[in-house]
């Protein structure tokens, strides 16, 4: 089933160009140990920039993520129509060397229909919970967020996964056959 | 140890009793029953070789092995449930090739990649069969069984963990050093001496590793400094410790005043004077927490059942009700993964808020879990790129460092020192997390502490690092440019006479510029192999 069938047009934002990021990822556990050093070791980026609504607004939540970023990074965590004001108009530069996390492909989504037009995406860890199967040893995704994923590649968002910059990333396309199947062993009861 | 130029003695036989003893404590290093040391001692070459040497019967040769070993693998992280490589079956199955083998040991770590490799499937089997045994647990979670959770977590998932780890280590030990001894001894000179130079580059690329965790803020220079002295001067490994550990000190007090103290938090647990948990509760909910964690770590809920298992013995107290226990049991059920040492926190924390919840204050059972995933993210990533990060990497460092001077005392000061971090971190933040909740643990984070302790970590961590790079990273040219009637020898003529280990301290260097343009590392490690086998063929090396 083709990306471009499956995406509802008429949500989607009129198309305009995309920017660059050091890297967009979405993991629900948003900052741990594989991204402050795994991949800030791998991109080295000058920023780190937490999108996430629930957060946000949790003060205690918000200032526990912001003060274990490294000091040599420059952390900001905010709502996504935060993210839009100041992500939005950033120059490439400034995306480039900027880390971007997202909670989920549905919270990923939503940052891009708001006006955070990231040209790539990578699922990163996602835990398994009640509805979602197994597409990978750290990635577990549940239809609809299936169906966010391909409302970004019919936006021309690249999207793949993996958990590790020394994985082999899954393609959107393997991601959404394994998903179809069920799952890959071993199935959740 | 014999060189590649000499005779190859003849190997040694393992005796069936020493493989089995060797292949029990692989299985220990990953086992539940170290009160949460395993994975930081018995896991690491540098132990795991100084144990082999110990059943072997020559200590010193096992340990400088595992301490070989050890450096080339310094910068592998295990982070979020993945692991690059297991280094624990290449420590045990290297060392043995070395004491028993009477294989190089840095022959014997060119040839631990592949062992590392066999590890991780391993790895990869116990975190998929795991995760039947955890549907195992959610059926007694069902029925309120609260020692059927406990059970599963451990009984049958470490039974596995036996059958999967000591077979193949045992096969390994058992045949591998007589079988491998000899093969070796049939290779051509040129191509066993290539396995030494790789070996010896090996060491570089783990020091690279972990140097490019650190490579900001000045260490960069603190590295390079260290590197240069220990080239030049010969300081004792233990001494340059002690002066890094000094200015480490230093650095904390320095900084002590620059972070603004924030103020304390009222406690978000409820404090009523009758509260239901006595200390013992905590205290097993703590030590449960401290074993068996990671006993049926598994790709479904990670440290799902590690978590409930830890909290038995608080909910057993809070709910004598059995469909109260059995919800509770679900509850704590879910998926779960942090840091496991500062991740004590969040049993305290998890232990307070069931004890308010059960006693009718108004904290949702919604609420509990929220608040563990709010906590497990950050302090997994400020307890990895503490720990695994820096300290680790740092202490590991003085003890290999040590162990290479044939210093048996490397080895158990490093396993020391990781008791006392680990047991020390995990029980206090485990009062902490129960006392002050939430609140009380973010001002702790806030107020920067740990952050300062990374902060002197890195700072010993680059002059170990450095010191270290200086004596275990060997390269020596025989390269000899036909200039003038005699030749031009490279090393003796020329690098010699400017600074000898030039030609190491150029290959650290090289191996973080390729890690920083993103080359990974295992690709790094097979090019080294190639490289070294076309360098000592054309005999520049």
């Amino acid at each position: 089933m083709g990306g471009a069938l499956r995406a509802t047009m008429t949500e989607a934002a009129p198309p305009a160009a995309l920017l660059p990021f050091a890297l967009a990822r979405v993991d629900d556990r948003l900052l741990h140990g594989q991204v402050l050093l795994n991949w800030v070791r791998a991109l080295r980026p000058r920023r780190l920039s937490v999108v996430d609504d629930a957060l946000a607004a949790d003060p205690l939540a918000r200032s526990l993520l912001l003060s274990v970023a490294p000091p040599h990074l420059e952390a900001w965590l905010g709502s996504i129509s935060e993210a839009v004001a100041v992500l939005a108009p950033a120059p490439v530069a400034l995306t480039r060397a900027t880390f971007l996390l997202l909670r989920s492909p549905e919270a990923a989504w939503a940052t891009f229909r708001a006006g955070v037009r990231f040209a790539a995406l990578e699922v990163g860890c996602l835990g398994h919970s009640a509805g979602r199967v197994r597409v990978a040893a750290q990635v577990y995704l549940s239809p609809a967020e299936m169906e966010a994923l391909w409302n970004l590649a019919a936006c021309g968002v690249t999207v793949m996964a993996r958990a590790l910059p020394t994985d082999v990333p899954l393609s959107l396309e393997e991601i959404a056959q394994r998903v179809a199947r069920g799952g890959e062993l071993p199935r959740s009861s | 140890v014999v060189r590649a130029e000499d005779a190859p003695p003849a190997p040694l036989p393992v005796s069936a009793a020493a493989a089995l003893a060797i292949a029990l404590c692989y299985y220990l290093s990953q086992s539940a029953w170290l009160a949460g040391l395993g994975f930081w001692t018995l896991y690491r070459p540098l132990i795991g070789g100084t144990l082999t040497g110990i059943i072997l019967g020559d200590p010193v040769a096992g340990a400088r092995a595992g301490a070989t070993i050890n450096l080339a693998y310094l910068g592998f992280l295990a982070t979020g449930g993945t692991l690059p490589s297991d280094i624990s079956l290449a420590g045990y199955l290297g060392a043995a090739l070395v004491v028993a083998g009477g294989v190089d040991e840095r022959a014997a770590l060119s040839l631990t990649i592949p062992a590392g490799m066999l590890g991780y499937l391993i790895y990869q089997a116990r975190m998929t069969l795991d995760v039947a045994l955890v549907h195992w647990a959610d059926e007694r979670a069902r029925r309120g069984d609260a020692r059927g959770v406990a059970w599963c977590n451990v009984v049958p998932p470490q039974a596995l963990l036996l059958v999967l780890s000591v077979v193949p280590c045992f096969l390994g030990v058992y045949w591998g050093p007589a079988w491998l001894g000899q093969a070796l001894g049939t290779l051509p000179p040129w191509l066993l001496g290539s396995l030494e130079v790789a070996g010896g580059l090996l060491p570089a690329l783990g020091i690279a590793m972990s140097l490019a965790l650190l490579w900001h803020e000045g260490n960069g220079a603190t590295f390079v400094a260290s590197f240069v002295v220990n080239a030049l001067a010969a300081v004792p490994v233990l001494a340059w410790g002690v002066l890094a550990a000094a200015v480490a000190a230093l650095q904390l007090r320095l900084t002590r005043e620059s972070v603004g103290a924030a103020a304390e938090p009222a406690s978000e647990a409820a404090s009523s004077s009758s509260t239901p948990l006595r200390r013992g509760d905590l205290w097993r909910a703590w030590l449960n927490w401290l074993f068996f964690s990671h006993a049926c770590y598994n790709y479904e809920r990670m440290q799902g059942s590690g978590f409930a298992h830890a909290m038995v013995p608080v909910l057993r107290r809070l709910y004598p009700q059995r469909e109260h226990l059995a919800a509770a049991l679900q509850r704590h059920l879910v998926y779960y993964n942090a840091e496991p040492n500062l991740g004590a926190v969040v049993i305290g924390v998890t232990a307070a808020l069931e004890e308010a919840h059960a006693q009718g204050a108004p904290v949702e059972a919604s609420a509990i879990n929220a608040t563990k995933t709010s906590l497990m993210g950050p302090l997994s990533g400020l307890g990895d790129s503490l720990i695994q990060g820096t300290l680790a990497p740092a202490l590991l460092a003085l003890g290999a460092g040590l162990a290479l001077q044939g210093n048996l005392a490397g080895p158990l000061l490093y396993a020391l020192a990781m008791a006392a971090l680990i047991w020390g971190l995990s029980a206090t933040l485990f009062w902490r997390g129960y006392r002050q909740g939430r609140a009380g643990i973010v001002a702790l984070v806030q107020r920067g502490g740990l952050q300062r302790l990374l902060r002197a970590g890195e700072i010993v961590g680059a002059s170990m690092l450095g010191a270290l790079a200086a004596g275990a990273v060997r390269l020596r040219t025989p390269l000899v440019l036909a200039i003038g009637a005699a030749g031009w020898r490279v090393q003796e003529d020329f690098l010699d006479k400017l600074f000898p280990q030039a030609l190491p301290l150029a290959v650290v260097l090289l191996y973080l510029a390729l890690l920083r343009r993103r080359v990974a590392p295992l690709w790094l490690m097979l090019v080294t192999l190639g490289v070294a086998a076309v360098l000592r063929g054309v005999g520049w090396l």
